[in-house]
């Protein structure tokens, strides 16, 4: 089965400015791929070159296993950053008319409107005119009209910016459901513990160019383990191999420099005869990484 | 169907829906309606005062001869009026109405009415029963027979209830072709109704798509200018081609300009014949529809041209409130054969109508008013066609690349410099 979504060394420059640089990556049919990145990194401008709303200056994109066309297009669901609906027009309206243009026929798109809205509990509200739902009503229903003719891609561009918990959580259950469904899924966010928990590979981009592509767990083994964290009455004179130390009552958490056994901060407690409650050896966390990476991108 | 016509027809079908749907646009639709049934309520009570005079001018046509002779003293013209009747459908004796003069064929009428020998000449045809076909002869100004004869047709056909279609007949009003006989014998259709009708048709035409324009143009730069703002472009660019948005749009709020103004027509076709008493023989203005068609081709395309250009505006700036000054740029153009009309009506050949009939932002009010008060060359109306048509396509796949490109300029100022930049990257 081909990748829904292959970005091959795509290139982008405004003017002097090259806001994409390169970047490459696949998402492949029932996985999560978090794309991640700070603020201006490339990550909209890859997202519309993937979707055909720009063209890329160099590389190339494939939806589908074709280049982005009308037809493959109407297999995407895209909730943009920015995004709004018809303000004046029901709710209801706005979907079937959303639904419409991706292909379903009339009935169809009036049945999955009525189901997707009852899914994010509005269907009350489908009478409304837009303007009359609060802001994550709105949210929620552009959730919703993105997901109504089930796409074979769905593209998510901070779908969870401004909603209350519970929300949210309705918002994560259904993309579990897409992808159960058989949907690929790019989920690009901030918040780097939502992106942990949805994801099972990421993309990090900054600057223009990727910084770290992969399976999440594979990317967190690769860098070793940095992380210790010890629960005991105190900590001995001397620790080995460590770079930095967090204290609070009575937990301690060891930045490990690089090369250095955990096993050796586990020996500096028991050859001090302090007694350990609890040791931890932990996984670097991607917002971690995130901040190291671009970190050291932007200082070089 | 191709998916780019696809996309076309649901946009074209969404806007319609909310166009059509919309209070302002029901509002606006029956306005003109509204008025002219409410005057036509009250035209009862104005044709109960106008019928009452025809009825005593009738009861005293029948009555006597002297009493009509009354009747008929101090009219504009002392001279008779003569009459043929070709249909023997009609029991009526005109000789009985002294002011009448019967004649038993058309060209010996023609010939007295020539030599003055009588003020004008009517040639009842013989499907007149079916038809209301009356022929009317004059030669300078016509007289006051019309009014006359139509008493004496309703009240006599009206005397034959025996037969429903008489009586339809009477009731219903002759029409009247009205020809003038020259000096030298030769007969026209009246060509200063003609013309003075085909003027009014081509003005109306061009008044009416300025207001179109103002009123459909300015919705159509609204809702691309709102698709902005509301940021909707970019879900619908990974739902539809630009093109086929902006086809959909331009040709969904064309239509219902056109219903709206079809409505209004239809509403003063239908009424406004029940005010003959106002304006007498409307059902015998002639109306060339050749020149009708080539009026509403121009409007057509004329809207085209400018609802392309109010979509690329729309598109360009960053809120309605930016767009909405903007708009005089299209309006005014058209607006520019107004200002020369005295030239158009003394001169429609000259170079300057000429060359704004070219001109496709301003050829179609130009070429309107142009066919109304001249005779054009088919080549020169092909050509400011095609060269509209041409423009027309091409402002609206550029409004499309603007449309597109937009949405690399959210919150930007549209500079020419930022225009450009976004049309190269926008795909």
């Amino acid at each position: 089965m081909a990748s829904a979504l292959t970005v091959d060394g795509v290139k982008k420059i405004f003017g002097r400015n090259t806001v994409v640089d390169g970047v490459s990556f696949t998402v492949e049919p029932q996985e999560i791929m978090g794309l991640v990145g700070p603020n201006g990194a490339g990550k909209t401008t890859t997202i519309r070159m993937a979707l055909d709303i720009i063209r890329p200056d160099a590389g190339s994109v494939a939806l589908f296993g074709s280049t982005p066309n009308r037809q493959a297009l109407q297999r995407v669901g895209y909730l943009p950053e920015e995004r709004g609906l018809y303000q004046k027009s029901a709710l209801s309206d706005v979907l079937r008319y959303l639904g419409r243009l991706k292909g379903l026929s009339a009935k169809a798109a009036q049945s999955r409107s009525d189901a997707m809205l009852q899914r994010v509990g509005l269907y009350e509200h489908r009478a409304k005119k837009v303007q009359a739902l609060s802001r994550g009503m709105n949210q929620l229903a552009q959730f919703a009209s993105a997901l109504l003719h089930q796409p074979d891609l769905v593209i998510l561009d901070e779908p969870f910016s401004g909603l209350d918990p519970l929300n949210v959580q309705v918002m994560k259950e259904i993309i579990h459901e897409q992808q159960q469904r058989g949907a690929a899924i790019i989920f690009s966010s901030h918040n780097m513990e939502d992106v942990e928990e949805m994801c099972e590979r990421v993309v990090l981009v900054s600057g223009g160019n990727v910084l770290l592509y992969g399976a999440l767990d594979e990317l967190k083994r690769a860098r070793g383990i940095q992380n210790i964290q010890v629960t005991a009455p105190q900590q001995p004179a001397d620790v080995p191999g460590v770079s930095n130390t967090k204290v609070e009552d009575g937990h301690f958490e060891y930045l490990l420099t690089e090369g250095t056994d955990p096993n050796a901060v586990l020996r500096s407690f028991l050859d001090g005869g302090i007694p350990v409650e609890r040791f931890e050896v932990a996984l670097p966390s991607l917002r971690d990484m995130f901040i190291e990476e671009v970190s050291r991108a932007r200082g070089a | 169907m191709p998916a780019a016509l696809d996309g076309t027809r649901i946009v074209f079908a969404h806007e319609f829906r909310k166009q059509i749907g919309g209070k302002g646009f029901l509002i606006a639709t029956l306005t003109i309606p509204v008025i002219l049934v409410v005057l036509w309520i009250a035209i009862p009570v104005i044709r109960g005062l106008v019928d009452g005079d025809d009825a005593a001018e009738s009861a005293a046509t029948i009555g006597s001869a002297d009493t009509a002779a009354t009747t008929t003293e101090g009219s504009a013209a002392d001279l008779p009026i003569g009459i043929v009747v070709q249909t023997t459908d009609l029991s009526v004796d005109f000789a009985q109405f002294p002011e009448f003069r019967v004649y038993t064929e058309t060209a010996a009428g023609l010939d007295e009415l020539q030599s003055g020998a009588i003020n004008e000449l009517f040639v009842i045809l013989p499907e007149y029963v079916a038809t209301g076909h009356v022929e009317h002869y004059f030669t300078d100004d016509a007289g006051e027979g019309r009014q006359q004869l139509r008493v004496i047709l309703r009240d006599t056909l009206l005397g034959q209830t025996q037969s429903p279609e008489l009586r339809q007949r009477a009731l219903a009003r002759p029409q009247f072709a009205r020809f003038t006989v020259a000096e030298d014998g030769e007969i026209a259709a009246e060509s200063g109704l003609a013309v003075a009708v085909s003027f009014l048709i081509g003005q109306g035409f061009a008044i009416a798509l300025i207001f179109t324009l103002i009123a459909y143009g300015t919705i159509l730069l609204q809702t691309v200018s709102e698709e902005k703002e509301n940021r909707m472009v970019e879900v619908l660019l990974t739902s539809a081609s630009p093109l086929a948005i902006m086809t959909g749009k331009v040709l969904a709020l064309g239509l219902a300009g056109l219903i709206q103004m079809s409505v209004w027509v239809a509403a003063v076709i239908v009424v406004v014949p029940r005010f003959a008493g106002v304006i007498p023989d409307i059902g015998t203005i002639p109306i060339d529809f050749g020149f009708l068609l080539l009026v509403l081709a121009f409007y057509l395309a004329g809207y085209a041209i400018a609802a392309a250009l109010m979509a690329g505006i729309g598109a360009a700036t960053t809120s309605v409130t930016e767009a909405g000054p903007l708009t005089a740029l299209v309006i005014i153009p058209l607006a520019v054969p107004f200002y020369a009309m005295p030239l158009f009506l003394s001169s429609a050949d000259h170079w300057l109508p000429r060359l704004l009939s070219l001109l496709p932002i301003t050829a179609a009010t130009s070429m309107m008013l142009r066919l109304a008060t001249s005779s054009v060359a088919p080549g020169e109306i092909a050509l400011s066609l095609l060269l509209m048509v041409v423009t027309a396509a091409l402002l609206l796949w550029l409004a499309s690349r603007i449309f597109r490109a937009g949405l690399l300029l959210y919150g930007q100022r549209m500079s020419l410099r930022a225009a450009w930049t976004a049309l190269r990257h926008g795909g």
